[in-house]
């Protein structure tokens, strides 16, 4: 991959130096507008100061002025039992989101599952075919990592429409979203009940009432997949899959089972709906593919972004996150040009194996109509394509895995929208 | 060390201080309850592609039209167009265009569609059907896309056999990718 020279004359990305000196006008400035030296002090002591506090509760909130820090929830209608939730991205900062913001595709709504009487069964293939409980899961040795898992079809409107719909930030990537899971290694479960030699797959199912399923291959079972306990240091939240689901790094939510029930050990995928058609890809030649599991390298500038608006010219810090089924993020590179000139963005530690990476860059706003994208690379060298070469793989409205580069363009009024 | 100190002391009171000095060795715990035969086939209801996993029983799309239009058509519609507003796909029908597609279009395997009509439909009267009714809708979604005849009986010997279009135009990443990838 080519690293063009910066132009100067033409990007406003800042230098260290630059960026520095830019910070000290900013203070300056605010030093002098502050009031007339004799008058009467206007700053009074806050009443947070004056009266005392509340007494804490047993499980925090979010702050009452944060309330706008919500997913956009679509909800069930009397056909239809599909629902997205989306992660208000564009209001989040780092590497985990919150568990109540965390995004959710549901095809059967969310089941109410009493922990003592679900169990997980191991079978098929097997010397053995086993159950175990909540309880007994809870002894194994627990592993676990920070994690993205994102819908094969979040930013579906990319590949869905012929022109950029006029969506925010969060309608576009909210289907995104990174969480610490623990659990217990899958292959500890798989080897206790005696794997047949033969055996290459696994089906695994859930307990909701769409009792989901999907075929997994045994090497990724056997690789870094969990059935995972706890998301973000607390049991499963309902909607996450309590009280247990499966957690496959890098690979397309849907195959990480929530609710789940069952794991039948085979030699054979089993097509089942969701990898007949509705998590399959369409690609150019009219052809369908299918079991594409992994999710490819991919970013996007959260700040700025669509539905946001630039209040003033000046300082503004790019940033955003860029993720990868494959590995880690080898770098971000980010353009205000329409890809004509990139600069290396910083990314932020910690930088971990398919987990979400945030990455920024110091950048001023002259007032001028820009083009910003962010462009992505995995440490296997996968590089985030741009929108006219990702359609030249796949159909015209094939919607699943879109991963390529993401344009907002910012007019000169400061209003930021979706283009392609 | 102090971190290992501690469980060290709780072990050393349950008199087991031995397993500690081997900790490398300990095996993690196998507590999983081996369950019977009878109750594996009663968890056990993947269909695959092969037939394996079908019930007995059998059904015709004669016989499945009168279900369909009971329990299925209210959401899917009399001719299997769906209703993708409300996120109801379409069993039946020609693409308009290359990724607009339907069941009998998209699907590689008939089975499948055994298989997910089980588990999952019609979404308010769930797990209801009878192996009978499952077979005779399955007909019925696969005569709806011109693939079997009213009367062609479907049971475990011959819903393998029904071939779909999509088993010529339809393809596996993984398998693609596979060596470049594989963990
Ligand atoms: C309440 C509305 C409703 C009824 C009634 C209903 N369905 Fe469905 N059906 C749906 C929805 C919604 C989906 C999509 C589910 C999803 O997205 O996971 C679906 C999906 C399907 C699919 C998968 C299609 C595909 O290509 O992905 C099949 C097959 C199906 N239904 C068959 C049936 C049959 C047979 C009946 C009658 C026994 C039935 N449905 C009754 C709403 C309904």
């Amino acid at each position: 991959m080519m690293k063009q020279p910066t132009s100067p004359s033409r990007s406003e990305f800042l230098s260290r130096r630059q960026f520095l000196s830019t910070g000290a006008t900013f203070l300056t400035a605010v030093s002098v507008t502050t009031g007339a030296p004799h008058a009467e002090a206007e700053i009074k002591m806050p009443d947070s100061m004056l009266y005392p506090g509340v007494a804490d509760e047993p499980y925090g909130t979010p702050s009452k002025h944060e309330e706008q820090v919500v997913r956009l929830v679509q909800g069930l209608t009397a056909k239809r039992t599909t629902t997205w939730s989306y992660s208000p991205i564009h209001r989040q900062r780092g590497i985990i989101t919150p568990s109540g913001l965390h995004f959710g595709t549901h095809h059967s709504g969310i089941p109410d599952i009493k922990p003592d009487a679900h169990r997980l069964y191991v079978h098929g293939m097997t010397q053995k075919s086993l159950s175990f409980s909540v309880a007994d899961l809870l002894r194994y040795p627990l592993t676990g990592n920070i994690r993205f898992l994102e819908c094969s079809g979040n930013s579906w409107q990319q590949g869905a429409f012929a022109k950029p719909a006029a969506k925010t930030c969060a309608e576009l990537y909210g289907l995104l979203s990174g969480s610490e899971w623990i659990g217990v290694p899958v292959r500890l479960l798989l080897s206790e009940a005696g794997i047949d030699p033969r055996a290459s797959w696994v089906i695994a199912e859930g307990s909701d009432s769409g009792s989901l399923a999907r075929s997994i291959p045994m090497s990724i079972m056997n690789n870094d997949a969990i059935v995972a306990l706890y998301q973000n240091g607390e049991r499963l939240r309902p909607a996450q899959g309590y009280p247990m689901r499966l957690l496959l790094p890098g690979i397309e939510g849907n195959m990480n089972i929530k609710w789940l029930r069952r794991l039948e050990v085979t030699d054979r995928p089993a097509f089942t709906k969701d990898e007949s058609r509705a998590y399959t890809e369409t690609l150019a030649d009219g052809s369908i593919e299918g079991f594409s599991l992994y999710m490819g390298v991919k970013s996007v500038i959260t700040h700025p972004s669509a539905g946001q608006v630039l209040p003033d010219r000046g300082y503004y810090e790019v940033s955003g996150l860029a993720w990868s089924g494959f590995g880690r993020i080898r770098s971000v590179e980010v353009s205000d040009d329409g890809g004509a000139n990139w600069r290396t963005a910083n990314l932020h530690e910690p930088v971990l194996d398919k987990a979400l990476t945030r990455f920024s860059l110091p950048w001023k706003w002259t007032g001028q109509e820009v083009r910003l994208q962010s462009r992505a690379t995995d440490e296997r060298g996968n590089v985030q394509p741009g929108r006219a070469d990702w359609r030249k793989v796949y159909h015209a409205g094939s919607v699943n895995h879109y991963n390529a580069i993401q344009t907002w363009l910012i007019d000169q009024r400061g209003t930021i929208s979706n283009v392609f | 060390m102090f971190s290992r100190l501690q469980p060290a002391l709780l072990l050393i009171f349950a008199g087991t201080l031995a397993a500690i000095a081997d900790a490398g060795e300990i095996e993690p715990p196998r507590l999983g309850q081996q369950i019977s035969e009878a109750d594996v086939e009663a968890i056990g209801t993947t269909v695959f592609p092969d037939g394996s996993g079908l019930p007995q029983g059998s059904g015709t799309a004669e016989l499945g039209r009168e279900i369909y239009g009971e329990q299925c058509a209210s959401c899917h519609g009399n001719t299997g167009a769906g209703d993708m507003k409300n996120t109801v796909p379409p069993l039946a029908g020609k693409p308009k265009k290359g990724a607009d597609w339907s069941t009998g279009a998209s699907w590689p395997y008939a089975t499948a569609i055994f298989d997910y009509v089980r588990r999952a439909m019609p979404p308010r009267n769930l797990k209801q059907l009878s192996s009978d009714e499952l077979y005779s809708l399955t007909a019925y979604i696969l005569h709806m896309n011109g693939i079997v005849t009213l009367t062609q009986q479907l049971d475990q010997e011959t819903l393998p056999k029904v071939t779909m279009p999509a088993a010529g135009y339809f393809s596996s990443k993984w398998d693609k990718l596979e060596s470049r990838i594989r963990p």
